[in-house]
Parts: C-alpha cells; sequence; structure tokens
C-alpha cells in the first residue's frame, strides 16, 4: 500500500514537472519537420494536379490506356454503338460506374502512397522517437538522471511518469502531422484521417513505448532507434512475406486495411494485412506497448549511475 | 526545516557497511570494506582513486554493492524508502541549464514529495541558509562553479534527511562562503544528524571535526580521532628497495644495513640477485645511512626507493599538501 502511494506520487510528480517541458529545437525535431514539410509539399503538389485518383492508373494487364482513358472509351462505345440499345445501356452503366469508381478512389490512393508507405513505414517512427528517445535519453546523455534517482520514490514511477509525460507531445505531433498531410490532400486525405486517426494514435504509442525505452536503458539511443525506424520499419515493414510482422507499422495496417474492407474498400492485394482481424492487430499493438513498458521500468530499476563525473 | 522522516528504523546506526566491495569494470573502487559511522561529523579522507565517492555513491544509493551489504539507519539506500534518509551533495556539476536556482529547487522539492503549498516558504527559508536568496532567478547556466555548488547542498538538505553525505562541498566556493557552511554543518550536528564529508580542504575539515575515515585502494586504513590516523599511519613500517651493482657483495651489505638501529630487518627477494628488501619505520633515516654506506664501500646503486606508497606520504599530502 505504501509503495503505491509513493508510486502515483511519482508518477504525478513527474507529470507536473516534465509534462510541458518537452525538449523543442534539437536535431532530430528539426528533422522532423522537415520531412513534414517535404512530404507535405509533395502532396499539395499531387492535390493541385487532382491525381489522388485511379485517372493516371493503367488496369492489370493493359498497355498504353489508363482508366481514365478506358472508360472514354466505353463512352465512346455507347455512342457509336447508339442503334443498338441494349448493347449502349450496358455500356453507359459501365462507364457511369466506372466514373463513379474514380471519383471515390481517392482514398485508396491516398492510404496507399501516402499513409502505408510514406507515413506508417516512414514519417511516424521519425516522429515519435523524435520525443520518446528524448525523454529519458536527454537525461542520460545530460548525466542529469541523479537528480531523478536521488528522489524517495520508486524507479519504476520515475519511468512510468516521464512517459506518460512525452505520450500527449508524440500524440500530438503524429496525429497533428497526419492532419497536415491529410489537410494537404484535400477531400480524400480528410476523409482518410477521419478513418485511420485511431490506428496511428495506437502505432504511436507503440512506437513511444520502443523508443522511450531506448532512450532510458541503450547508450546512443537516438542512432539505434533511427537504425531500428529504418531498418525494422521501413524496409522489413515493406518486405513480401511473414518478415514484415515483426514492424508495428503491419498491426497498424492490419487496422487500416479492416477499416478500408468494412467500407467495401480492398486497400492492397495480397499484403498479408487481412490476416489479422482488427482486434487481433490491436492485442499485438497493445502487447508490444506493453512488453517495452515492462522491460524499461525492469532495466531502468537496475541502471547504477557510474561515470557520471 | 524540512520534512523528518519516518522511515527510518528505532535505534539502527545511521551507517553500517559490511564487507563491502564494488568493482568499475576491471578497477576495485571498495575492497572489502567494513564501516560504521555514529550521529556527528565524519570526514572521509584519501588520494584520488581511494574509493571516496564510489562509497558515498554506494551509501547514496546511486550505485549497489557487488558484496556486501550497506544499510542506513536500518534500510537499504538502494531501494526508495532508504533515499528519504540520505541527502547527498555529489562531486558532479551537471544541472538543467536553463532552469533557475529557483525553479531547480522547487522542480526537485515537487519530485521529492514536499506539498505544492509548503514548496514557497521551504525554498525561502533553505535558499537563506545556503545563502543563494539574491541571485535564486539565476540561470544555472549562468552560476558560478560556487553557487551551482551550494545549489547542490540546497538540495540534500530539501528533505532535511538524518544522513548527509557531501562529496567536495568546499569545492569553488569563497572563504566567507565556506565559514558559513562550516557553521551551518556543525548547526546540523548539533541537531543530531550524521554527516558524511569528503575534502581535500583540510584546514576546513580540521575545524569541522577530528573524526576522519582514511580511506586507500578502497580499503578503511584508519578510522577515528586524526591523532591515532596519524600515529598509526606514521608508526607503519614500509619497505625499501636497494639495488647495487655487483651482486657479490649483497650479504655484506644486508649484514651491515642491519645494524642499524631503525632497521626492522631485510630480506633477498627470489630471483632478484642485486636486490635487498630493507623494513624500517624511518626511512628517510635508513636513506641517509644507505648512501654513506655506498660511499665508505665503494659500490654502485642502481635503484633506492620506497617500494610501496607510504603512509607516512599520504598523510604528508592529506595534511601538509
Amino acid at each position: 500500500m505504501e509503495f503505491l502511494k509513493s508510486f502515483i506520487h511519482g508518477v504525478k510528480s513527474q507529470l507536473a514537472v516534465h509534462l510541458f517541458r518537452a525538449r523543442v529545437g534539437h536535431g532530430l525535431f528539426w528533422v522532423s519537420v522537415g520531412f513534414l514539410l517535404l512530404v507535405a509539399g509533395v502532396v499539395v503538389s499531387v492535390n493541385l494536379k487532382n491525381q489522388w485518383n485511379y485517372k493516371t492508373l493503367k488496369p492489370r494487364g493493359q498497355v498504353g490506356l489508363n482508366f481514365k482513358n478506358s472508360i472514354e472509351m466505353i463512352e465512346v462505345g455507347s455512342l457509336v454503338l447508339g442503334h443498338n440499345a441494349g448493347v449502349s445501356a450496358v455500356c453507359s452503366a459501365v462507364a457511369s460506374a466506372g466514373s463513379g469508381l474514380l471519383i471515390q478512389s481517392g482514398l485508396p490512393v491516398f492510404t496507399k502512397n501516402v499513409v502505408f508507405s510514406v507515413l506508417l513505414g516512414f514519417l511516424l517512427p521519425l516522429w515519435c522517437l523524435t520525443f520518446a528517445v528524448e525523454g529519458l535519453g536527454a537525461e542520460r546523455e545530460g548525466k542529469t538522471l541523479f537528480w531523478l534517482f536521488s528522489k524517495p520514490v520508486p524507479r519504476s514511477s520515475i519511468y512510468v511518469g516521464k512517459f506518460l509525460a512525452i505520450l500527449p507531445w508524440v500524440l500530438i505531433w503524429s496525429l497533428g502531422g497526419f492532419f497536415v498531410l491529410a489537410v494537404c490532400a484535400g477531400d480524400c486525405g480528410l476523409f482518410a484521417f477521419k478513418l485511420f486517426w485511431q490506428p496511428i494514435a495506437l502505432a504511436s504509442v507503440t512506437y513511444a513505448s520502443v523508443f522511450f525505452f531506448m532512450g532510458a536503458c541503450l547508450p546512443r539511443a537516438s542512432l539505434i532507434a533511427l537504425a531500428y525506424a529504418f531498418v525494422v520499419e521501413t524496409l522489413l515493414g515493406s518486405m513480401p512475406g511473414s518478415l514484415k510482422q515483426l514492424s508495428v507499422a503491419f498491426y497498424a495496417r492490419c487496422i487500416m486495411f479492416q477499416k478500408s474492407a468494412d467500407l467495401g474498400v480492398v486497400l492492397e492485394q495480397g499484403g498479408g494485412y487481412g490476416d489479422f482481424s482488427e482486434t487481433m492487430a490491436i492485442c499485438f499493438m497493445m502487447g508490444i506497448a506493453l512488453l517495452f513498458l515492462v522491460a524499461g521500468i525492469f532495466f531502468f530499476g537496475k541502471i547504477e549511475l557510474r561515470g557520471q563525473r | 526545516m524540512g520534512v523528518s522522516s519516518d522511515s527510518a528504523k528505532p535505534d539502527a546506526v545511521p551507517l553500517w557497511c559490511r564487507k563491502v566491495s564494488k568493482w568499475h569494470g576491471n578497477f576495485l573502487g571498495l575492497n572489502d570494506l567494513s564501516l560504521e559511522l555514529r550521529p556527528g561529523i565524519t570526514a572521509l579522507l584519501g588520494s584520488n582513486g581511494s574509493g571516496k565517492s564510489t562509497l558515498m555513491n554506494l551509501i547514496s544509493g546511486q550505485l549497489f554493492p557487488d558484496t556486501g551489504s550497506i544499510q542506513v539507519f536500518g534500510i537499504d539506500p538502494w531501494t526508495w524508502q532508504g533515499k528519504k534518509l540520505v541527502g547527498y551533495s555529489p562531486d558532479l556539476d551537471y544541472f538543467y541549464p536553463s532552469w533557475s536556482i529557483k525553479d531547480f529547487l522547487a522542480r526537485m522539492a515537487c519530485l521529492a514529495g514536499v506539498e505544492s503549498k509548503r514548496v514557497p516558504s521551504l525554498l525561502n527559508e533553505i535558499l537563506l541558509v545556503v545563502g543563494l536568496s539574491s541571485v535564486q532567478t539565476t540561470l544555472l547556466r549562468r552560476c558560478s562553479l560556487g553557487m551551482r555548488q551550494r545549489a547542490k547542498i540546497a538540495h540534500a538538505i530539501l528533505m532535511d534527511p538524518p544522513l548527509l553525505i557531501l562529496d567536495e562541498p568546499f569545492r569553488g566556493i569563497d572563504p566567507v562562503g565556506r565559514r558559513d557552511l562550516v557553521q551551518l554543518l556543525l548547526q546540523f550536528q548539533a541537531l543530531g544528524k550524521t554527516i558524511l564529508v569528503s575534502s581535500h580542504e583540510l584546514e576546513e575539515i580540521e575545524k569541522l571535526t577530528d573524526q576522519v575515515v582514511m580511506l586507500r585502494s578502497g580499503r578503511v586504513v584508519s578510522a577515528g580521532p586524526v591523532s591515532r590516523a596519524r600515529d598509526r599511519l606514521l608508526n607503519k613500517p614500509v619497505e625499501i628497495a636497494l639495488e647495487i651493482q655487483a651482486n657479490e657483495r649483497i650479504r655484506f651489505l644486508a649484514q651491515s644495513v642491519l645494524s642499524h638501529p631503525e632497521v626492522l630487518g631485510v630480506r633477498l627477494p627470489e630471483g632478484e640477485k642485486h636486490v635487498l628488501m630493507v623494513l624500517t619505520r624511518k626511512p628517510e633515516l635508513v636513506f641517509s645511512h644507505l648512501v654513506m654506506m655506498s660511499i665508505e664501500n665503494n659500490f654502485l646503486i642502481r635503484r633506492l626507493e620506497v617500494v610501496d606508497e607510504a603512509p607516512a606520504e599520504v598523510m604528508e599530502s592529506l595534511f601538509e599538501g
């Protein structure tokens, strides 16, 4: 009971001291800002060309004609075959349905090209590690851990308190960045944001837990976190087969896959994202977050302040 | 002032170390050290690398002993309960540079569990005690070494702990500040606190206490009043190595050296035919005797030195250096 009381006090005091004092302006922060601006610029330029749809894509196995040309051909066909009312009606119906599909194709195109690949595979891990590694990593690097360790509170409360203190920053930065990209993409982007903000938030919490662990328990945590982000999340996460299941992004994609499938939109064929139900994917992500949180509490509790002078 | 601790076991010894060893990689920082402290001020002395800071880090729960155990008022200082009982001013100089002294102490008080409504009055009191009231809004990155040193001492006494561990507290503090700090520590002693102070400022240490613990190579070589330590160390025999060029005369030399009244014994180390080891309590007298003998008997001395660090030299460097 005394431990619990002290633990709660420790968490509360860490929140009181550190909640609104995340360090911005360091190198990684500006790298994150830079990448956000870069990707937002690309998204805006695509939006200006009205290309968030399948108009310029070619149907599988077709050479020469893209979707838009194909539908136009069918429309022309319905006019040419106007003397045959039945065929003309079928052609008109197919052309109308195709046009409708093209208008609605913004969601899968934006999701596949921006959310699945760029955001989940690269930007989100980078944004999360910007704040999560700094949480206790900055105290390690700045050799100020002593000031925390000398307090009469359990080490676990310091770890949990600091983690909770950086979490709002991680979420604001991740969801804020996603929202900026969504706004830049227009209607299809905003629709994707409404549909996918929850898996993005959950992935952010999971990334935060992984990177916070690295910052608290490993030397040169920023480099290790960057290496993890690129090797595991970007490279492994985009590989075919089951290797991608090692990445956090895979489970976020599974949730997105299910959410869009509920609307009748299939985001990516054969990616294995349909193999995990939404509930399973949520459980996996929460499990990873919890695993790293517990591991962090364990290892952080054993840190000795060697070489602090 | 401050918050008194309720986690101490009644009648427990303020500090109890039993057979404590601590390795830093391949270096043995503390070697089978046993120590017990009673209320009052005790000075911790020793040359660099003798294990002072390692011992202080262990007592304050920043390090964990590899073997043996440490108890502070009957509680393991590594635990959070133990941290309530120890106020530690370390010999490190890393702060949050963008915080002011006042912000730093306020946040440390918050983290330590002081109720927020009590923080302002507690800070006023402590800043006054350590002499930082007039500069409390100065950013830590702009503070002088002396100001940061006082901030560390303020941090150590924030929770009014019964055991204070101060690692080099006089470093960087001006003479007036030193006098004030000596007075402050004497006041704490009068309140029944236990204080362990390490310092190279022996003038201040002698004003503070007569009780010293002397460390050497991670071991306690002396504990008790300064006079006893001085006597014990000065009377400890040391060994002198004498190397000459012609080994056939070494036995003659051994017999001649033994005739000197200050020589306690001689030995011929195995495998070193030219070397004679001489045991004495007065190395300076034996040195001149050996030099005279070499001139009279016409043999060439290759080496003449004390083989281990003489306690007398340690004392000299500590008390007269």
